[in-house]
């Protein structure tokens, strides 16, 4: 009798599962948008696998994607340069693991993460990611049941197509994934004029920071262990907004400065730019104030890291 | 082993708190003990000391914050400050159900209606067993310790029936409630940016997330149960299907409903007094059962609503049935029992409003905005709600709807037994796809009740 049950227990798994699977694999090829915006990781990590010791590598949020000139900060420091900023929906603690990867001896890390960004992703982001580069699944710090999830989310996008054809917008004129220079800097928005309404954050609440920080702290040890040296830099950010959380960004400035284990490279102040100088929201700079950020950022590093 | 599977079960919550458990575990053993030893009012005595102490750890972890706030407002109102300080603790997980549970046990034994449990490990068991320990069903001695004696053998019948059971919990917790309570939550956490239809539609699907959300745990609970060899009692029987209020509260959370009946509503004197104290007895039943699910005025005032629905359907019983017969609408039944149970429903999303409530601000804000605005243009937008998510609750509530319409028969588990295996497995096949496909996964959804 246990003998029966369990085979009956193991097709109707098969069955479930297998129509889920049989599912995807039909349907997702077709519905798969390659272009998306969290495909760029691919090139990303491609890049950095291959870039040759020493490098400056950027690792953080997208202030660092939309915000920075790579190749003009290579050609003024004389020095390799890969741009990992992608994505704050991404969490903290993947673009840590992503880069730990690859780090080599020699490296000069630059940390920037948005203010107050947590160490988790967002789920649907991850689904997404993993439907497009399966290889930064091994970024992803969550359970086997995070993982599985995943799969799931995926399994529900595939079904979400067969309702509606187009989950994924291909039009999309600057979140895709050909948006970047080769180095992994946003590029589609520069030619772009400003969005009719910046999304803005509104007022910042005040949150214990210490999990995530503790978390770079330990890629900060192991990078240091490579013989690689980290920095930290706090984010491109919006005028407006930056007076209104001022309070707030003081504490989280004051808790990088007592807990952090590397050196920190400039004040939060240094980097908040006028509104007109951002793209769409409060942390996406413009071309011009790209240029801004980029020519500040070139000074920083010349005194403080190379 | 299962005492350690469950002990390791309540403990993933917050460890320390097995202690509290333990705590009544102990006494009430001991009083079960000493009940049936004593005689006269010694056995009382040691009831009430029991009694005392179940209530008294509800009072501290889940009621002592609440009291304490009331004190506070009343002195402030006299002119005095209260300096008492509120305790910061976590309520202990299914605190509420599990106390209750305890209690049973003591009540029964004091009746004389069961047998002291000698057995420490059993009796621990009985309070503790896990499938049911966090939100019921709130078991009876007399149902359940004896099947802690009996040997379980596999049952191949008994163990797929169960996980069936499992199974349809499962659809009803992740595909319907889970994805209703976006929407829920989104209109109950700032109800005044929303009037009209949008708070009517938010309502509504309360109604239905909470029933599949609790009737989906029982039905896991249950089922699990039975996986294992156990017999729990049900807990709900298709309650929005009910004709009137008495009925509703015959076929909801029956455990805690004969339970109010069984120890509280007889205790007082049931039915069996005159008018007026008959509807102080129900109207206190209902009270305590709201105060039961949370330190909260607003689940007061919802015991309180449905204690009065019922006083007033006692009264307007036999008045109506004059009235149906003199317009002679008991030609048509159909039309009858559909109008009654449109009514009775419309009554429970009513009284649901203030159980889901933030405050009783919130609450009235949403009865008296009802019927405000009904701009249909944009509401799905500012609800939030996708076309894909309308859907699959269109979808699955016709499901549940033909499923629970199918069942006032039989159990569906006996009509599908009787169909051709190509057509049964479809419906397992189809169900398990259901719950993969079209389950809400990425939020992290709790049981409703998990927080009683």
């Amino acid at each position: 009798m246990l003998i029966k049950f369990f085979l009956k227990a193991v097709t109707y798994a098969g069955l479930t599962f297998g129509f889920c699977f049989l599912l995807q694999s039909l349907v997702a090829p077709k519905i798969r948008n390659t272009n998306v915006f969290v495909g760029a990781t691919i090139e990303k990590e491609k890049r950095l696998a291959e870039l040759p010791a020493p490098r400056l590598v950027f690792v953080g949020g997208s202030n660092l994607a939309f915000g920075l000139d790579s190749k003009r900060i290579a050609d003024s420091l004389h020095v390799e340069v890969a741009n990992m900023g992608l994505h704050a929906g991404l969490g903290v603690a993947f673009g840590l693991n992503e880069a730990k990867d690859f780090i080599k001896k020699g490296d000069k890390i630059i940390l920037s993460v948005e203010y107050g960004l947590t160490k988790k992703g967002d789920t649907k982001l991850f689904a997404q990611l993993i439907d497009i580069n399966p290889n930064a699944a091994r970024y992803l710090n969550g359970s086997i049941n995070d993982k599985l999830r995943l799969i799931g989310i995926n399994w529900q996008r595939c079904v979400s197509s067969l309702f509606f054809s187009a989950i994924l917008n291909p039009n999309e004129a600057v979140y895709k994934r050909d948006g970047f220079s080769k180095e992994g800097d946003m590029i589609a928005h520069l030619n772009q004029p400003q969005t009719a309404h910046l999304m803005n954050m509104g007022k910042m609440v005040f949150r214990d920071y210490s999990d995530e920080i503790n978390t770079m702290n330990a890629f900060i040890d192991y990078a240091n262990q490579k013989g690689a040296k980290v920095y930290y830099t706090f984010p491109a950010y919006i005028e407006s907004e930056y007076k209104l959380n001022k309070s707030v960004i003081a504490q989280y400035e004051k808790q990088f400065q007592e807990q952090l284990k590397c050196p920190i490279i400039n004040t939060p102040q240094s980097f908040v730019f006028p509104n007109a100088d951002f793209f769409d929201t409060a942390y996406h700079l413009d071309k011009n104030g790209r240029e801004k950020r980029t020519q500040i950022m070139i000074t920083l590093l010349k005194n403080k890291v190379m | 082993m299962l005492l350690a599977a469950s002990c390791y079960f309540y403990m993933i919550f917050l460890p320390i708190y097995i202690l509290i458990l333990g705590f009544t575990i102990v006494i009430d053993y001991f009083a079960g003990i000493y009940i049936e030893k004593s005689e006269g009012s010694r056995r009382k005595l040691y009831l009430i000391f029991s009694l005392i102490a179940n209530i008294g750890v509800l009072a501290v972890f889940k009621y002592y914050n609440f009291l304490n706030d009331n004190l506070s407002v009343f002195l402030n109102g006299l002119g005095y400050h209260n300096s008492i300080p509120n305790l910061s603790i976590l309520l202990p997980i299914g605190l509420s159900f599990h106390t209750f549970q305890a209690m049973s046990y003591t009540i029964e034994v004091y009746r004389g209606h069961q047998k002291v449990e000698k057995n420490f490990g059993i009796y621990a068991l009985y309070v503790m067993f896990y499938p049911q320990l966090v939100a019921g069903p709130i078991e009876r001695p007399q149902n359940i310790l004896h099947q802690f004696y009996e040997k379980h053998y596999f049952d191949y019948k008994r163990v797929t029936d169960g996980l069936k059971l499992m199974a349809w919990g499962m659809f009803k917790k992740v595909v319907i409630a889970d994805r209703l309570a976006s929407t829920v939550n989104r209109v109950y956490d700032s109800p005044q940016d929303f009037e009209g239809l949008a708070l009517i539609i938010a309502t509504v699907f309360f109604a239905i997330q909470i029933y599949c959300d609790f009737s989906g745990y029982s039905d896991i609970a249950i089922g699990s149960a039975q996986v294992m060899g156990f017999t729990l009692m049900k807990n709900f029987d298709r309650p929005y299907f009910s004709k009137s209020i008495s009925e509703f509260w015959k076929r909801w959370h029956i455990s805690l409903s004969t339970w109010f009946r069984d120890y509280l509503y007889i205790s007082l004197g049931g039915n069996r007094v005159s008018q007026g104290r008959l509807y102080f007895n129900l109207m206190l039943t209902f009270l305590i059962s709201g105060l039961w699910h949370g330190a909260n005025w607003t689940y007061v005032i919802w015991g309180g609503l449905n204690g009065l629905y019922l006083i007033i359907e006692l009264w307007l019983t036999k008045p109506l049935s004059k009235a149906v017969a003199a317009v002679k609408l008991n030609r048509f039944p159909f039309l009858l029992k559909l109008g009654q149970t449109i009514l009775t429903f419309n009554l429970i999303c009513l009284a649901w409003v203030f159980f889901r409530a933030k405050s009783v601000h919130d609450a009235f804000y949403i009865i008296t905005h009802f019927f405000s605005d009904f701009k249909i243009p944009g509401l799905f937008s500012k609800l939030a709600i996708a076309k894909f998510d309308l859907q699959i609750i269109a979808l699955s509530l016709l499901i549940l709807f033909i499923a629970e319409w199918m069942e006032r028969g039989k159990s569906l588990r006996i009509w599908l037994d009787l169909k051709p295996v190509y057509v049964r497995w479809g419906v397992y096949v189809l169900l398990g796809v259901a719950i993969l496909l079209f389950g809400e996964f990425e939020q992290n959804q709790q049981f409703i009740y998990f927080q009683f």
